[in-house]
């Protein structure tokens, strides 16, 4: 390809999101500024480690726990986090026997005020159709190889619904304060992709 | 499909970040949230008019990108507000046509070597 320093041709995506969002301020429907809020705030401040904190909490408060099993949303709201895109949050807990992963078959439901944005690969064909025929697998080319005493339980973000994986708390971490807790818990934990908790730098 | 490698290739794509892979994509999600919050649709709404899309897509292949999924939002998004009639048919096209044409007129500019200037700045 000859090199003439041309600038690449401009999505067609580009082009009419641009064009769609030029109109919906022509008819004052939708200013840039409200754009602008919400991608900002997404940038900025949601992400998983949103996830990571309810998560921690829950280790170290088992009257919080309990209210995070029972009702995930309100016991997210206790810690100022939530909004309108998530109705109902179901929180399903690892244990030694248990292993939990989420997935939507359909589009790509997905806690996005507790976790931030999906990932590509969760929002992937493969993904959303093969992880419910054959989670094992999925799960091991993942990284996430499960004895098979383990019961492994796929979760099918539908309709209003969403899940978050509360992973086990690791042994020996009774001393670690709930900041460094949060530091030990990742997005692939809470969507039930990864299930060893690493202890960095840890003697423990 | 080359589903055995598939999703450990597309975790290696580079798509491991938390933010968004084009700023267009950026625009269009930031979109459908106001547009929800201002009640031109709710969520429910939008989720379903996405799954319609992405079953429709995935009729003739897979989606692989971030790219891929979304394109299909933008359809999903477009097919909402098109509902309501927000705009003429032929609205949207031509301000497509007036957004390309806004970019091949910078992109000369800069070919000049000249500085993007406001329209209104130029004598």
């Amino acid at each position: 390809m000859g090199h003439n320093h041309a600038h690449p041709k401009k999505a067609w995506q580009a082009i009419r999101t641009e064009a769609i969002e030029s109109l919906l301020n022509e008819i004052n429907v939708l200013s840039s500024d409200d754009v602008d809020r919400v991608v900002r705030h997404y940038e900025e401040n949601v992400g998983p480690r949103t996830g990571a904190s309810v998560i921690a909490r829950a280790w170290v408060d088992p009257g919080f726990k309990k209210r995070l099993l029972a009702d995930g949303l309100a016991a997210c709201e206790e810690l100022g986090i939530g909004g309108p895109e998530t109705e109902l949050l179901h929180v399903v807990e690892n244990t030694p026997a248990v292993h939990n992963v989420v997935v939507c078959t359909l589009c790509s439901c997905y806690p996005w005020p507790i976790l931030g944005l999906p990932p590509a690969w969760y929002k992937s064909s493969a993904y959303r159709s093969r992880l419910v025929r054959e989670p094992r697998k999925v799960l091991s080319e993942l990284g996430v190889v499960l004895a098979d005493e383990i019961e492994v339980r796929v979760w099918d973000s539908v309709s209003e619904i969403r899940y978050l994986v509360m992973p086990e708390r690791p042994d020996n971490t009774e001393h670690l304060s709930e900041s460094e807790l949060i530091d030990l818990i990742s997005r692939d934990h809470m969507i039930g992709v990864a299930r060893t908790i690493e202890l960095n730098g840890q003697e423990n | 499909m080359q589903s055995d490698t598939l999703l450990t290739a597309l975790r290696q794509t580079g798509f491991e970040n938390l933010s968004f892979n084009t700023p267009w994509s950026a625009r269009l999600f930031g979109m459908t949230l106001a547009a929800s919050n201002k009640q031109l649709f709710t969520l429910q709404q939008f989720q379903a008019a996405l799954i319609d899309r992405i079953k429709e897509q995935e009729k003739g292949g897979c989606i692989t990108t971030d790219e891929d999924y979304y394109s299909c939002w933008l359809e999903a998004l477009q097919g909402l507000l098109e509902a309501r009639n927000l705009w003429q048919p032929d609205q949207l096209r031509e301000r497509e046509a007036e957004v390309v044409e806004a970019g091949e007129h910078r992109q000369e500019q800069q070919r000049k070597g000249h500085h993007v200037v406001q329209p209104e700045a130029v004598q």
